[in-house]
């Protein structure tokens, strides 16, 4: 998977919130700071902590 | 006549030179000069570079089939003295080869251009670019999984609050002075920032499309140079994409398409089901 797409579908799937994603990667480089951040675990924490769709919309 | 035919010959000897530049261009996308030069020194350099090719090209032809250019050549310069019709035949003979070696040399100038251009980017020709920086966000941003984070401060500013914005770093162009031509963000949002006599001080960050409008595929914002006043850039650590991760992504992103194509169905429903009131 290419850079741009990845960061596609990550801030897909994290509703368009940057904030979101940065906080992930951040949260799963932090676990072992000498290896990158495992992309399972940033996947997983992004669902975990991304808003509800708005009602309207969901 | 023969002075349009100098200006031919010359133009066409030139030409991978010139074609090395436009593959030098290919990845510089973000300053018009990546090269400490003006316009007379890039017609130099294209004129040392097509040299240096064609003397590479003539040793390589002369190893392999013992080119000689005077003999290659030598019936043109006996145009005066044999019929024109000769001189016609000799000269489409000649033009295949001429016109291949023409091509061959202008591609290998193109593909030149583009491996020192990546060298630019990637960092072993870097001294070679007049804004360095732009290279390093660059690397950053196309690097494998990571995410760069763009805050740009505006010009726009009123009662003492700034409008900034705050978004995933799509693309950034440089005019030929370094300063920023344009920038484009992806999943913005927007916020105010007030100085204080404590500091500056930033305000809540509001999504720019309304919060119940369903999630979007892309949506880019374009900011013009005129309107920046500095940006900050902040790259994330980097990521690495493990089968398992690839994986749990690519489910998330499933599920995420059939929500989105659910709620496109309801709102065409919607919007039917309206229609046909209205009438």
């Amino acid at each position: 998977m290419s850079t741009p797409e990845l960061t596609d579908k990550l801030l897909a799937i994290a509703y368009n919130d940057i904030d979101l994603v940065q906080r992930a990667i951040r949260s799963a480089a932090a676990e072992d700071p000498t290896k990158p951040a495992d992309l399972e675990k940033v996947v997983s924490y992004i669902l975990k902590h991304r808003k509800p769709l708005p009602e309207k919309v969901a | 006549m023969s002075l349009a035919w100098t200006t031919i010959f010359v133009i066409v000897l030139l030409l991978p030179g010139v074609f090395f530049f436009i593959g030098f261009a290919t990845r510089e996308r973000y300053s018009r000069e990546i090269v400490r030069s003006t316009a007379i020194a890039e017609v130099g350099l294209a004129l040392l570079f097509a040299g240096l090719l064609h003397l590479a090209a003539w040793q390589i032809l002369y190893w392999s089939i013992g080119f000689s250019p005077a003999r290659f050549l030598r019936p043109l310069g006996m145009y005066d003295r044999i019929p024109t019709w000769l001189m016609f035949e000799y000269g489409f003979e000649l033009l295949w080869p001429i016109l291949w070696y023409v091509v061959v040399t202008a591609i290998i100038g193109f593909v030149i251009g583009m491996l020192a251009a990546g060298m630019v980017v990637s960092g072993p020709l870097r001294f070679l670019a007049t804004h360095k920086w732009v290279y390093q966000v660059q690397k950053f941003s196309g690097r494998r999984g990571r995410v760069v984070t763009a805050y740009v401060m505006t010009t726009t500013a009123e009662s003492g609050k700034i409008l900034m914005y705050k978004g995933s770093l799509q693309e950034l162009y440089l005019d030929a002075e370094g300063k920023i031509a344009y920038i484009v963000l992806r999943s913005c949002s927007r916020y105010l920032m007030r100085i204080d006599e404590e500091g500056p001080v930033t305000g809540t960050q509001l999504p720019l499309f309304k919060d119940d409008s369903p999630p979007r595929s892309w949506d880019y914002l374009m900011i013009s140079g005129d309107n920046i006043a500095n940006v900050l850039f902040d790259p994330s650590p980097e990521i690495e994409q493990t089968k398992a991760g690839s994986r749990a992504l690519e489910k998330a992103v499933a599920e995420l398409t059939k929500k989105v194509e659910a709620v496109e169905a309801k709102v065409s429903r919607r919007g039917w089901s309206r229609g046909r009131k209205s009438s």
